[in-house]
């Protein structure tokens, strides 16, 4: 077997598992989508008691929507190695001498999958529902920058994966203090030209900042390439910067789990 | 009914659940911890109406006032009902103690209470930040001019039991599922954050959802905290918030002691106390 279709097959199979495992109950599919409504429908009545503009709904739908990924690569890949080790599965995973990463790249595409297929009727419910309206006119570049964006926080993903197999019960402590401030900084009910300098600074260091800006601003402001290519030249940068520090601290901390003894130790 | 021993129980529950809640880490951590996420969260709201005058140019200090004391007060129902609630979750799920809690304590309703309790007062501190801070961000920290402490904290006791209730009976449904139980328990708080006026006045919802939001006391308990915070907000009629405040509670109480007590009967009946996911 070559070196690529090493890495793929075990990611398809695990992606596999992923996307029948999130279908295999249909009860749970209605809930996944319903929640998340539920939360986005009381910060858009918020909006209209404050009177906003209409492009505030908008900009709720598209931002609930890009924090389910980033809540996905929190807790759909972060802390699943972590679950693994608690329930013996890691071990198995390891011995059959797959690559690791090629299984965050399966959970990473079955997460991928999943969500998107709960945002795609979170965004019907936007539009059909609370009249969130959208210019698909720069559709496309929306799409490139969506794409990236997700290659990104994937990336990312693979990064607190390996953290959670190091540090245990601190990494689920870790991935709760993520949620709020994530959501804070990456603009995602409001844009975050409304916040000081220094804070839109460092917000801008993160993925999912710079690639809900381009979302929004192809999909609602109804910008094309002339104002969009700083996003995706950004992204693209993030890509080449956490992709190969993804795999790099894995695997550092593969390595480093198994001189130290930690790899299997559950309850740390 | 022995008292004495009953403190002494729900004093050693307290002290369990902060054990469980805190010993991953150092002391001066798990307080970052704790503060964390209310501060992010108030600041969101902070900036939803920040981000609302910014573009409109209108400022509206009620407004403001509104959003920020209902996001801090319901931090505070919040914290306790999901400490109640995830109780049973992580006990039989994480842990798999609820066999060992079912035996060891003499009271499953008492018990789930008391987990609750640590959570309250977690909830009291950040709450109390998130309310200055909120109003500090929004400019209208002015409208904290009356703040009678009396009525308030008797408005909190009343809020820790009819909320620990609204927790133990969503917990006595979680026992009967365990497919189901963390969707259950996420369900119930966006629902009671989407209608039980915490970011916007109960008008604000589409008319037939609004009768839905007056099975919950979060309405009269919410306005009449605000009330006893602002001399700016008016209520129409307090004696009534009140008196529908104290029947709503004591209908929860009575009724989630019978429902709890129907659940438990049935669950153990089936077998269900520790059935996990991997049945």
């Amino acid at each position: 077997m070559n070196r690529i279709a090493r890495i793929l097959r075990p990611a398809f199979a695990r992606a596999y598992v992923r996307i029948f495992g999130g279908f295999r109950e249909k009860s749970w599919l209605f809930w996944e989508v319903i929640l998340p409504t539920i939360f986005m429908s009381s910060i858009i009545f918020a909006y209209e008691n404050l009177d906003a503009p209409k492009i505030f709904i908008g900009f709720v739908v598209l931002g609930t929507i890009m924090m389910n990924f980033w809540y996905n690569v929190l807790w759909g890949m972060g802390s699943v190695l972590y679950w693994e080790k608690e329930t013996g599965n890691l071990e198995v995973y390891i011995l059959t001498g797959s690559p690791l990463p090629s299984l965050l790249l399966g959970m990473a595409l079955g997460g991928m999958f999943n969500t998107s297929i709960r945002s795609l009727a979170m965004i019907l419910i936007g539009i059909f529902v609370f009249n969130a309206e959208f210019t698909p006119a720069y559709l496309p570049y929306a799409l490139i920058i969506f794409f990236l964006t997700l290659f990104a926080l994937y990336s990312m993903g693979m990064a607190f994966a390996s953290l959670h197999l190091i540090y245990g019960r601190k990494g689920i402590r870790l991935n709760e203090v993520m949620g709020e401030p994530i959501s804070f900084l990456s603009g995602q009910y409001y844009p975050i030209n409304i916040f000081p300098t220094f804070i839109q600074s460092i917000a801008s260091l993160m993925p999912i900042t710079i690639g809900l800006d381009g979302v929004r601003r192809a999909l609602i402001l109804g910008v094309g390439f002339e104002s969009l290519w700083l996003h995706m030249t950004l992204l693209v940068v993030m890509v080449f910067i956490l992709f190969p520090l993804g795999i790099y601290i894995m695997s550092k901390i593969v390595e480093k789990g198994r001189k130290d003894g930690r790899l299997i130790l559950r309850w740390i | 009914m022995d008292i004495k021993s009953w403190f002494t129980r729900i004093k050693a529950v307290m002290w369990l659940t902060f054990k469980e809640q805190s010993n991953w880490t150092k002391l001066p951590f798990y307080i970052a911890y704790i503060f964390i996420n209310p501060i992010f969260e108030v600041a969101i709201f902070s900036y939803v109406y920040i981000a609302v005058a910014y573009i409109s140019g209108f400022l509206d200090p009620t407004n403001a006032f509104y959003m920020i004391t209902g996001v801090g007060l319901f931090n505070f129902i919040g914290s306790g009902l999901y400490g109640i609630i995830w109780t049973i979750h992580s006990e039989r799920e994480h842990f798999r103690t609820l066999k060992y809690t079912y035996l060891g304590f003499p009271n499953l309703h008492i018990y789930l209470t008391s987990r609750g309790l640590y959570h309250y007062l977690l909830g009291l501190i950040t709450s109390t930040t998130m309310i200055f801070l909120g109003l500090i961000l929004t400019g209208n920290i002015s409208m904290l001019d009356k703040v009678e402490l009396l009525p308030i904290i008797t408005l909190l006791l009343i809020g820790v039991v009819w909320s620990s209730q609204l927790g133990v009976m969503v917990a006595g449904s979680s026992i009967y599922s365990s497919e189901y139980g963390p969707l259950i328990s996420e369900a119930f708080g966006g629902i009671l954050f989407l209608l039980g006026a915490v970011l916007y006045p109960i008008e604000a919802l589409p008319p037939f959802i609004q009768p839905l939001a007056y099975i919950f006391p979060t309405i009269e308990w919410l306005d009449l905290m605000r009330y006893y915070l602002s001399s700016q907000f008016i209520v129409a009629d307090i004696g009534l918030l009140w008196f529908n405040l104290i029947v709503k509670t004591i209908a929860y109480v009575g009724v989630v002691y019978i429902y709890f007590r129907i659940m438990e009967y049935f669950v153990r009946r089936r077998g269900m106390l520790e059935v996990t996911l991997h049945h």
